[in-house]
């Protein structure tokens, strides 16, 4: 079979690619092709249609599909190609893409740079290891809210939700929209990890209880589900004995977290930090694979989208710098490394003759913290903040420094 | 029994948005007055708590069924806030509406429900089924 | 469906499906009755999938001459059903002085019983399995096998339809009386004739044996056994079948495997089985003490094992004929009834029952023949079509088929890299059963890491436009429904 040769390929049409397929246009890069397996581009935004998306990047507030839409027009405004209802299933180390659709069937492409925008997938009851049996009623956030807002299809009657992060207090109240009982949210730590507006509006408004330092020690049912049961924990995250409550419910909706979709990442031999799930990546969010960059969720799970945008822009410029043969030089990197107080940091090799942005997230929450930056033992950077909490990742822009590079590492921590 | 009924308050507790910090506001409210204000941190988050136990407003967020689209469902809004009390009724109305295939983002899908001055948008795109 | 048969076999589990294939071999008329909504739901798709070679037991019980036969007869017997199996080799690893000890007296048990099994040195197991923690020396045996459970029973059930045996699913059996020389068996849908009554009903199968056949002397102690499955990343992890050294009876016959690793045929691992008495028969809820007890001991083999790589855990239970306290080995019972000859009773077939089906199946047919004096049938075709499998084809081969046929362009499971057609022929297997099980036990769809995140909603959409409701998209058959209904409008 031919196989076609493309400058650009970028994998995912959600809101990463799109940017980062814009940004890449913009910079001067003609072919690109974006592949993405949904019927329309957009990603996961097409079924997340409460609003609190463009804040930043828009100062407006918008439902996911209008800042989907946003780049969508800028897409045909550039007349970008998109494959649409495509999967790719493989991608090669010389950047050698399979892709299958019921039009061409199986076809591939070599490309000379690729973005990597997949986003992410859930975790699943397997991968927590629920105990209990698994009738039928127990699905992740993500799909029942795909089901609901996308297929005009209800799950279940009575429902309960495990986690609370911003995607399971956002069904929470979706549930209560439509007319579910939620019987509750149980969040195995002793603070919500979805943002306090969604507490409020989610939770409160619909007076759903929530349940700190709670988990699920049971699921019971066996054709479907039909209670489950709930245990307090102690500080080392183990349920207490004595404190079993059975929760009836015909439906269990989990919200555990997200997981960087790296399967493509994995079989290009692209090295991932076991921190994020994600590629490991360098100031220009060049994976160690040379013309191979990631940007979305596929680097490491984001909670903005207006910052995946901006992101994803970034990589779709450094793509277009690599294209051109203006990408930096591979040597003199320094590795990032999580001091205290810090749960994980993209990107996790940098140079520091350049200014560049540096996201990472507290691993608790933290009021007044300073947030200091070292190269080796030497302070080169801190930052006061009023707050900081583990669901909102932060970023800091460090100067260009020209401090002597003998130090083999670059500290972020928390104090 | 309507002075009785003035003095019975109701107390709430909300997290606030206003800045990362998210105090843990408590306090008690009636059909008067907001009172007994505790754990606010600054008076930005005093004035969330009143005016959100006072005159509570939601952007509604649902969709409505499509028929002979691309997918089934259009996802809607409201283009203004609307105070809380009214969401279930206009879910109810949305949830009794259908619209035709091609619905484009930005179309009026319910003009002006109960006065409130507001409209309901859809927030997609959904081409015809071809 | 007629309404006489000359046998009906209670019970659609691995051990009845090959029963019932071997029996069509003769010209009978015979029909399974299976009460969950598939054939194969229960024990025969919850093991480890290992092909024994029956050295384990003692020699003369049917346990050691059926698992042997079963093994002689099942290499064959998958090539003809399209049935992936792999000889991947087993080594029964001892880690410290007490069960290399342990391990020299398995060694001689074994030999005596006629394994072809060898000793090899720790370093000689290093080279073999790198990942392995190391040890002192290992039991070598290379001829044990893994096969597929899932396609297993499957094909052995759809060949045995092919060749004219019945299978009613979703049929309970409610009361079996003798009637002169036949027996009248009442079920949840309809009443039936036969002549002959072969009882394979697994955790039913005591029960059945006391109620209509007079037979008091068995009662099932269900056993439970849980698994996990790892992420296909970390397969490269092991090539053989990794046990620890088992315990060794005082009548010299050798106690249960113990928590094991196992290679899949489709590239997982699996970690178990644990072993624990259960109360209820149908408990098949998985324990948080067991699940964690499963990673640590799948970290002594393999330390780079973590829980993180545990895609989804699962539960079987065995039929055991002797409580927790007597323990001990005890053989498969198969034999005619106290009441009737023509009542023939299968209890307690737990492992090797898997490996031993064939030889199970020749076995009860030759009890049969003796009093039927069967002929054989000139139109028994031995043989099923393997399904195909895209994700295993080569590029070339996925190409000429997309190119027939566009449906297999569409992958809708992207986890296993399933297509829409083979979704499409699963749908409409010959059994006729329509459900998400049905469909994940012949194409593997939902059994990749996503656990069904991506494609749920995909297959949900093909078994809209293949004629299904919405209500009678289930997970297994009637109750478990997947869906409460449409959100809004009315279908259509």
């Amino acid at each position: 079979m031919n196989t076609d040769r493309r400058e650009l390929v970028v994998i995912g049409g959600g809101p990463a690619g799109m940017a980062a397929a814009i940004s890449a246009k913009e910079s001067g890069v003609e072919d690109i092709l974006i592949i993405d397996r949904e019927y329309k581009p957009g990603g996961i935004l097409k079924q997340c249609i409460h609003d609190g998306f463009g804040l930043h990047k828009f100062k407006k507030v918008l439902t996911g599909p209008e800042y989907a839409h946003k780049y969508i027009k800028r897409l045909e405004e550039h007349k970008i190609e998109i494959n649409t209802k495509t999967l790719v299933t493989n991608l090669s180390q010389n950047k050698i893409i399979t892709a299958y659709n019921s039009s061409n069937g199986m076809f591939k492409v070599k490309a000379d740079a690729v973005i990597l925008a997949m986003g992410s997938r859930e975790k699943t009851a397997g991968a927590i290891q629920l105990a209990g049996t698994r009738p039928s009623g127990i699905y992740t956030a993500g799909l029942v809210q795909k089901l609901i807002n996308m297929k005009n299809i209800m799950v279940g009657k009575e429902a309960v939700i495990l986690g609370s992060g911003d995607v399971g207090l956002i069904m929470a109240r979706r549930m209560a929209l439509e007319g579910v009982k939620v019987k509750a949210v149980l969040e195995i730590m002793p603070h919500a990890s979805g943002l306090p507006r969604n507490i409020n509006q989610c939770l409160k408004d619909y007076s759903i209880p929530l349940k700190l330092n709670h988990t699920i020690v049971e699921i019971e049912g066996q054709k479907r589900i039909k209670s489950i049961i709930a245990a307090k924990v102690d500080d080392k995250l183990r349920p207490i004995p004595n404190t079993k409550e059975e929760i009836i419910c015909d439906t269990l909706i989990l919200s555990v977290g997200l997981i960087p979709e790296n399967e493509l990442s994995r079989q290009a031999g692209i090295f991932l930090d076991n921190k994020t799930g994600g590629p490991l990546v360098k100031n220009n969010l060049e994976t160690n694979i040379p013309g191979i960059f990631a940007a979305g969720n596929v680097l490491h799970i984001h909670d903005v989208v207006d910052y995946v945008s901006e992101e994803a822009s970034r990589a779709g410029r450094f793509a277009a710098d690599f294209l051109k043969n203006k990408s930096l030089s591979q040597d003199n990197y320094l590795s990032v490394v999580s001091g205290k107080g810090v749960k994980y940091i993209v990107p996790q090799l940098v140079k520091t003759n350049l200014k560049q942005k540096i996201y990472f997230r507290p691993n608790k929450p933290i009021t007044n913290p300073k947030v200091v930056v070292r190269i080796g033992n030497e302070i080169c950077f801190s930052e006061k903040f009023k707050a900081l909490h583990p669901s909102i990742m932060q970023k800091v822009i460090l100067p260009e420094t020209s401090k002597s590079t003998k130090a083999k590492f670059l500290e972020v921590a928390i104090e | 029994m309507s002075e009785l009924s003035s003095f019975k308050s109701k107390e709430k507790t909300l997290v606030c948005i206003k800045c990362p910090i998210g105090c843990d506001i408590t306090g008690r409210f009636n059909s008067n007055e907001v009172t007994c204000i505790e754990g606010a941190l600054c008076q930005r988050g005093k004035e969330f708590f009143v005016k959100e136990v006072t005159d509570p407003k939601r952007i509604l967020i649902h969709h409505i069924k499509v028929n002979n689209g691309e997918i089934p469902l259009v996802s809607v809004r409201s283009d203004h806030e609307v105070p809380q009390k009214y969401i279930f009724d206009l879910i109810n109305i949305l949830n009794e509406k259908e619209v035709e295939a091609p619905v484009y983002i930005g179309d009026t899908m319910l003009y002006n429900p109960f006065r409130l001055g507001i409209n309901i948008i859809a927030t997609k795109t959904v081409e015809k089924l071809k | 469906m007629k309404n006489y048969y000359n046998v009906i076999i209670v019970g659609g589990g691995v051990i009845g499906t090959a029963i019932a294939r071997e029996l069509a071999k003769y010209k009978l008329s015979t029909a399974i009755l299976e009460k969950e909504s598939d054939v194969g739901l229960k024990a025969s798709t919850s093991n480890s999938g290992v092909i024994h070679a029956g050295f384990s037991y003692p020699p003369g019980s049917l346990k050691a001459e059926l698992c042997m036969r079963g093994n002689e007869l099942i290499k064959d017997l998958t090539e003809k059903l399209g049935v992936p199996f792999n000889k991947t080799g087993k080594l029964v690893v001892a880690f410290n002085r007490k069960s290399l000890a342990k391990l020299y007296e398995y060694e001689k048990i074994s030999k005596k019983n006629g394994a072809e099994v060898r000793l090899i040195g720790g370093e000689e197991v290093r080279k073999m399995e790198p990942n392995l923690a190391p040890c002192l020396a290992a039991l070598y045996s290379p001829n044990s096998a893994i096969i597929n459970p899932f396609q297993f029973i499957t094909a052995l059930a759809e060949n045995a339809l092919h060749n004219g045996v019945d299978i009613l699913l979703n049929t309970e059996v409610k009361n079996i009386d003798r009637k002169g020389t036949k027996f009248e068996i009442c079920t949840s849908k309809n009443n039936l004739i036969c002549d002959y009554v072969i009882n394979a009903a697994g955790l039913y199968s005591a029960e059945i044996a006391r109620k209509y056949s007079g037979e008091d002397n068995y009662k099932i102690f269900p056993c439970k056994g849980e698994y996990h499955v790892l992420d296909k990343n970390i397969s490269y992890l092991i090539s053989h079948l990794i046990y620890p050294v088992p315990f060794i009876n005082d009548t010299k016959s050798i106690g249960g495997s113990g928590i094991h690793l196992t290679p899949t045929t489709d590239g997982n691992i699996l970690i178990g089985p644990s072993d624990e008495y259960i109360e209820k028969r149908n408990d098949y809820s998985t324990t948080n003490e067991i699940m964690d007890l499963l990673t640590k001991e799948a970290k002594k083999f393999v330390p780079k094992i973590s829980s993180k790589d545990i895609i989804k855990s699962y539960s079987g239970i065995r039929s055991k004929i002797v409580p927790p306290e007597i323990g001990g080995y005890t053989d498969f019972v198969i034999e005619k009834s106290p009441d009737y000859d023509s009542f023939l009773n299968l209890i307690g077939i737990e492992s090797p029952g898997l490996t031993a089906a064939p030889g199970i199946a020749e076995y009860v047919v030759n009890m049969i023949d003796k009093d039927l004096n069967l002929k054989h049938s000139e139109s028994f075709y031995p043989e099923r079509e393997k399904p195909v499998v895209f994700a295993d084809l080569p590029e070339n081969e996925q190409n000429i088929l997309i190119e027939k046929n566009p449906n297999y362009g569409e992958i809708i499971c992207r986890c296993e890299k399933v297509t829409r057609q083979e979704i499409l022929d699963a749908l409409n297997n010959p059994l006729g059963v329509r459900t998400i099980k049905s469909l994940r036990n012949r194409t593997r769809i939902t059994m990749g890491r996503c656990q069904g995140g991506y494609c749920l909603e995909r297959v949900a959409d093909i078994m809209l436009e293949e004629g299904l409701d919405l209500s009678q998209i289930t997970l297994d058959g009637e109750g478990s429904n997947l869906f409460s209904g449409l959100l809004k409008g009315v279908s259509g």
